[in-house]
């Protein structure tokens, strides 16, 4: 044997040795851990402004996935959390920074859908998976964007299961209020349209200014058109002072009725007094009870996304270890298509239930329930209602 | 138009409108106080309401969480608007000493930009002690009503509006009847020859802060108890729709400031009729610049125009 | 003074060049946040600084760009006009909008001037979110098209920092030949003293009317460039907090100088993105800088020359 067979001779040997762990191509491109360094999970949520509760429970909830699932693969696992600020331009920016960050191999997040429509174009350029504990936009699903994931509901299913319930009741006369926020409005609406589809009538439809106060004009308007309901499509700051307000003004016979976003013990029940005792809003099925245990015990009392992050970082933990390919030097590459594929598989029972993604990365099946503010022996809390 | 013929809306709005529009009548006074005598815009006025009204809240709160308000609901209501007045007016005098009266003889713009800067400043400091969360005002008292058949009022609504109103004929007596009143006059009128006549032109100024932020304070617990949730943006909006009414009515002017307060309370109570809801911001921007392009004197006229 | 900025301003435009490559995405990213409030102050430097008009509502001309771009250069009404057409058009646009304002308010003063155009600023606001036909209201504008020559998409964040930078050049440019031009001077005659500058036959009107009409020209350019480079617009992008940055980065680096403006983007927009862990007391400092500012040192960190001379005087 010459020097040179010897050579080729002993690469081909190599090849065959080392082949099973070194990476097939990853179309997307793929991310290398190196040893001993950990593997960052990014998180994009509003951690100061005027939801920041909102948002540092999302963080909670995430951070405590992240403590229980402890390392993979031998790296350690780091969540590096970033303030999205709830809108687009923070959230871009963000998105641009850890989308760059060689070690971060995913993102929970973000936590409104206006920011995490311009965001997912952004991490769908460099093939970067996010999961989103939080936005229920329609159209982030519907545009067909292979990276986005969300472990809540979209707007349309909570809109319908609504009105399913208000048409079931007989409250067939509603009127439609929202915040005229992306979110709100596009919820209200939607519940309108399944309002009339089911034969049911809007009598008017609204919109409020976020961080207003007093709505008394508006509902004092709509007094003489005797709803039976009154749907906000809102957060709760602005959902409570309505509920208040709506006995002030003399709509005492009117139910109320909102969504998710006034699903929060503090700043729903008890900031409403008794003005939201029998107020109804609509949330996720009741998480594990052992975990609100838990997590109650670690960050006091929960409030609405928390669980819907704790499953998403998990989610995304998961398939890092599925697709993570260990290298004899200790360090990890992980394949981007390969990672988004494994999520895609995702078929888990989680503190919310079981998830699994269609298509577009919605989950199936994910069912939203009702809930009604009762005092119950000194108690006040939501209940859920069997619907 | 419908709604014209109900005269069950008609009452209910005008209630509506006679409530808010007292609380930026309040705030409307501090904005007019300030320019009749200095000629600028305090534009941190709004934030000195904020202050007020959380001080209003630290004072109640203590009194729930000591049990003092289980056996004296109505003295604890007295005693946090007393609280939120005293926060206030250092809060004004502090303002006037620090950020504004070193810039007493600069150029126009210097003066408000430094209240734009102690109006960013203030919402901070609050925002982080709040740590930017919203806070909700204690029930200390449940809401009753008042029947009267076809139509009702809340006793907080009576309670402000009679409250609003008592408080300004005070002001208005104490500008025309007392000696400290006439004095606040003279300067309004000619700084240099009040001066002259030995009037102590700095302390006049500083009292005119005084009384403007304990104004705002009252306005700042009105809504406090009225509305329940308190945040540091809170002084940002109603700031502004206030200063509106202080043009509307004719800045400078203080039975126009008040009037101005009323009018904008009814506008918007009744514009929202007329249109969606949604614009109801509108109503208050619009008829600012409005009034601005076409009457910039107000209703009731400026009492000093000269220096604009 | 003039032989040193020759000698430095090569190398400084150098280094800037250059900088992209040396500092990765993230940066080139923040760069191209701090490039595009440059352009804006800038502009409102020419309202505020040069012609000494406060402007409150400067962010309603960055809305009109932007928006202007967004809804002709999107899937929304299915038009796509290539961005370099539009760029013109939404400086034209943008001027239109400040002549619509200017030509009612202009005979206001000061503080009346400042609240009139913040309430313009707010109306403009409320109303791109309420006309949803319009302008899809709170869901924003989105998949708005990047600027193309042939098959060369600005679509990278080194790219568009090339872009700002040629943004910042041109407006640059245009500012300071204005500035030393004849309508500089009636601008900065009618600042220091209105009255004796309409004596000496400057038609007052006239000039606001152009500082107006040229400051929101700069807000268009800015606006376009903001929305293609996101891709997606929201009326809550164009809160009055953009018109209070702005006007707070001119006023720290220096009213009526253009390095100024630069040093105050860097400290406004970028100082918070070095320092993440302080975000939250970025404002606080802000609103008690400028406060200090006025008393201490109302010519901001870097004064122009024409305004050191007027003060040495």
């Amino acid at each position: 044997m010459t020097k040179k067979t010897q050579i080729i001779v002993l690469l081909a040997f190599f090849c065959l040795v080392l082949g099973p762990f070194s990476v097939h191509a990853d179309e997307w491109g793929t991310i290398t851990i190196p040893a001993g360094k950990p593997i960052k999970i990014g998180m994009g949520t509003m951690l100061t402004g005027d939801y920041a509760s909102l948002g540092i429970d999302i963080k909670h909830g995430a951070e405590m996935a992240v403590l229980d699932h402890g390392s993979i693969l031998g790296h350690s696992l780091v969540l590096q959390a970033e303030d999205d600020g709830c809108s687009g331009p923070p959230s871009v920016a963000i998105a641009e920074k850890l989308c760059n960050d060689p070690s971060v191999v995913g993102l929970v997040g973000y936590m409104c859908s206006g920011g995490s429509k311009p965001a997912s174009d952004i991490h769908d350029k460099y093939k970067v998976v996010m999961v989103s504990p939080s936005s229920t936009a329609l159209e982030l699903t519907a545009r067909g964007i292979p990276i986005f994931f969300r472990t809540c509901w979209n707007d349309r299913i909570q809109a319908e299961r609504a009105a399913a319930f208000a048409i079931k009741r007989g409250w067939t006369s509603v009127v439609v209020l929202h915040d005229k926020s992306d979110y709100g409005q596009s919820l209200a609406e939607d519940f309108g349209k399944n309002i009339e589809k089911r034969g049911g009538k809007v009598l008017a439809s609204e919109g409020l200014t976020r961080g207003d106060k007093d709505f008394s004009p508006v509902l004092t308007k709509i007094k003489p058109l005797r709803p039976k309901l009154i749907y906000f499509g809102g957060m709760a700051a602005e959902g409570v002072l309505v509920a208040r307000q709506m006995k002030r003004v003399g709509l005492r016979k009117t139910h109320f009725m909102s969504d998710d976003g006034c699903y929060t013990e503090k700043d729903f029940i008890q900031a409403g007094g008794k003005a939201s005792n029998g107020c109804y809003v609509t949330y996720a099925k009741e998480p594990d009870p052992v975990w609100v245990k838990r997590f109650e015990a670690k960050y006091g009392p929960r409030q609405t996304f928390s669980p819907q992050a704790y499953d998403a970082a998990t989610i995304l933990m998961r398939a890092v270890e599925k697709a993570a390919k260990k290298q004899p030097d200790g360090s990890l590459i992980i394949g981007k298509k390969a990672l988004r594929d494994a999520i895609a598989a995702t078929a888990y029972d989680g503190i919310t239930g079981r998830i699994a993604f269609d298509a577009h990365g919605d989950r199936t099946g994910s069912v939203v329930k009702i809930y009604k503010v009762v005092d119950e022996n000194g108690k006040r809390f939501f209940k859920q209602l069997e619907f | 138009m419908s709604y014209l013929l109900n005269p069950q809306v008609i009452i209910d709005q005008i209630i509506n409108g006679l409530t808010i529009g007292g609380i930026y009548a309040l705030i409307a006074l501090g904005y007019t106080l300030v320019y009749g005598i200095l000629f600028m815009i305090n534009f941190a006025h709004g934030e000195i309401f904020m202050f007020g009204s959380f001080g209003g809240f630290a004072a109640l709160t203590y009194f729930v969480n000591s049990g003092f308000s289980d056996t004296h609901p109505g003295l604890s209501i007295v005693a946090a608007f007393l609280a939120a007045m005293v926060v206030s007016a250092i809060l004004g005098a502090l303002l006037e000493r620090i950020a504004y009266r070193p810039l007493r003889n600069a150029p126009r713009l210097a003066p408000l930009i430094s209240a734009i800067g102690a109006s960013i400043f203030l919402q901070n400091v609050m925002m982080l002690i709040i740590k930017a969360r919203m806070q909700v005002y204690p029930d200390i008292i449940q809401e009753e009503f008042l029947e009267f058949g076809w139509f009702s009022i809340s006793y907080f609504q009576l309670f402000i509006i009679s409250g609003s109103v008592l408080l300004m004929v005070g002001l208005y007596l104490f500008i025309q009847k007392t000696k400290t009143g006439k004095a606040m006059r003279a300067v309004a009128e000619d700084r240099d020859a009040a001066s002259l006549m030995g009037i102590d032109v700095n302390r006049i100024i500083l009292i005119t802060f005084v009384i403007g932020s304990a104004l705002a304070a009252a306005a700042g617990v009105m809504v406090g108890i009225y509305y329940t949730q308190i945040d540091h943006m809170m002084g940002f909006i109603p700031g502004i729709k206030a200063f509106t009414a202080a043009v509307l009515g004719g800045i400078g002017n203080v039975p126009g400031a008040m009037l101005g307060g009323y009018f904008l309370g009814l506008a918007e109570a009744f514009g929202v009729l007329f249109m969606p809801a949604e614009y109801k911001d509108v109503i208050a921007f619009g008829l600012l610049v409005l009034v601005l392009i076409f009457r910039p004197s107000g209703i009731l006229g400026e009492v000093v125009s000269e220096r604009a | 003074m003039m032989n040193t900025k020759k000698i430095y301003l090569p190398i400084v435009v150098l280094f800037l060049l250059l900088l992209p490559p040396m500092v990765g995405n993230y940066w080139t990213q923040v760069l191209g946040n701090i490039g595009i409030y440059v352009m804006l102050g800038i502009g409102l430097n020419v309202v505020v600084g040069f012609a000494g008009l406060l402007d409150l509502g400067y962010v309603a001309f960055y809305a009109i760009g932007a928006y202007g771009y967004a809804l002709l250069a999107s899937p929304h009404f299915g038009i796509h006009i290539p961005f370099w057409v539009m760029l013109p058009g939404c400086v034209a646009l943008a001027a239109g909008g400040g002549a619509l304002l200017g030509i009612p308010v202009l005979r206001m003063r000061g503080d009346y001037l400042a609240i009139v155009t913040l309430g313009f600023g707010e109306i403009i606001r409320i109303l791109l979110n309420n006309l949803d036909p319009l302008t899809n209201g709170p869901r924003g504008l989105l998949r708005i098209d990047a600027p193309a020559m042939g098959n060369f998409v600005v679509n990278s964040p080194f790219r568009w920092y090339y872009l700002i930078f040629a943004g910042i050049i041109f407006s640059a440019f245009v500012a300071d030949r204005l500035n030393n031009s004849r309508i500089g001077r009636a601008w900065i005659a009618m600042r220091e003293d209105q009255d004796a500058a309409a004596v000496m036959g400057i038609n007052i009107l006239k000039y606001k009317l152009l500082a107006f009409t040229i400051g929101a020209s700069f807000a268009g350019i800015g606006g376009a460039i903001f929305a293609a480079r996101q891709g997606s617009i929201f009326p809550e992008n164009f809160s009055l907090m953009v018109s209070i940055n702005v006007l707070c980065l001119i006023i720290i680096g220096g009213m009526g100088s253009i390095p100024g403006v630069i040093l105050g983007a860097v400290i406004l927009i970028g100082l918070p993105e070095i320092l993440r862990g302080v975000h939250q007391y970025r404002m606080l400092a802000f609103g008690g800088l400028l406060v200090a500012m006025m008393i201490f040192r109302p010519t901001g960190f870097i004064p122009s020359a024409r305004r050191k001379m007027e003060l040495r005087e």
